[in-house]
């Protein structure tokens, strides 16, 4: 697991860079390595000192490494590789990305992914392919083996007003 | 008709009122889902009871079923969805798991979770469509159990649900 402690020995202001004491922060996610990057931000805003690489299954939940920007940074990597794939469908117009504890007070990430929705109730075919593309995004995280257990929903896309 | 399939058929009726009437009621989407669950849950309880439990005497099998619990379940299906599966059902397979069984533990820990949001989590508001996907999955899974259920490996899942929580020792 990243640590800012390999650079800061303990909590406070006494740091390998005197007078900055710094956040570990997710610089870089690459889901076809399974791996993140994390660097310290100094308190004037700077990312300073070594990039700490970090397996998926090694960031646990609530590290310091266990931030809603690193979820969303895997995300929208994954959305990418998906592009790049070609899976990525038309219908899908948006995403959203959050962690919190699922029913059972397990640590959760929650994926929404936002359609196009049907006029009235959508035919058999195409929630078949609302429903391939959730299992699709399930089973490519559940591939990564996160400390966070995934869950895809789905949701209709609405303009914004 | 056995009691899941009422339950499934009775969640593509709610998840159908209020057509071509404007947006349907939030009752009925969370209604459809949480019933579209319980369609679930019942089907797989009622085989891993039947399983584990002799038919006599008369209500033991009731017994034993009502006692069956849902976090208990969710977990043993994530051994089951996990990619690798848990190695305590691997170490009791004689292959790999069967697709189908996979998308039967996917489908119980997908609804179950709405589930939840449906009955308790009002800040989250269902739309059709989400709950015709939900159903959906709901019906596949129970089109995968019939393809599967005699398998070996759906017969270690069928234990796990009742005792995933108690494997460790």
């Amino acid at each position: 697991m990243a640590s800012n402690r390999a650079v800061l020995a303990e909590r406070g202001p006494q740091v390998s860079i005197p007078g900055h004491f710094g956040n570990l922060e997710v610089v870089r996610v690459d889901v076809r390595k399974w791996e993140a990057e994390f660097q310290v931000r100094s308190a004037d805003g700077s990312l300073i000192g070594p990039k700490f690489p970090t397996r998926f299954s090694m960031i646990r939940p609530d590290s310091e490494e266990d931030t809603i920007k690193f979820w969303k940074m895997l995300v929208d990597d994954l959305f990418r590789v998906l592009k790049e794939n070609g899976e990525l469908p038309d219908f899908v117009k948006d995403k959203e990305v959050s962690t919190d504890n699922d029913s059972t007070g397990e640590p959760a990430l929650y994926v929404k992914i936002l359609i196009k929705p049907a006029r009235g109730e959508a035919d058999d075919a195409t929630v078949d392919r609302w429903n391939d593309f959730v299992h699709l995004v399930q089973d490519r995280l559940m591939r990564l083996r996160l400390g966070r257990l995934p869950y895809v929903r789905l949701g209709e896309w609405r303009r914004k007003r | 008709m056995p009691l899941p399939h009422d339950l499934l058929e009775q969640a593509r009726f709610l998840a159908q009122r209020e057509a071509g009437r404007g947006r349907p009621r939030q009752a009925s989407l969370r209604r459809a889902v949480s019933t579209a669950y319980y369609a679930v849950f019942h089907l797989l309880s009622a085989d891993a009871t039947a399983q584990a439990t002799p038919e006599g005497p008369a209500g033991l099998r009731e017994r034993v079923q009502r006692s069956l619990q849902h976090a208990t379940m969710k977990a043993a299906a994530n051994a089951v969805q996990s990619n690798p599966p848990h190695p305590r059902i691997l170490a009791l397979s004689t292959g790999s798991i069967p697709a189908p069984l996979v998308s039967v533990a996917r489908g119980f820990v997908r609804l179950q979770d709405e589930r939840h949001k449906a009955d308790y989590d009002l800040a989250d508001q269902f739309d059709r469509s989400t709950v015709q996907t939900l159903i959906t999955d709901a019906e596949q899974v129970f089109r995968d159990w019939i393809s599967v259920r005699n398998t070996d490996e759906a017969r270690v899942f069928l234990a796990a649900l009742m005792f995933w929580n108690l494997w460790s020792k």
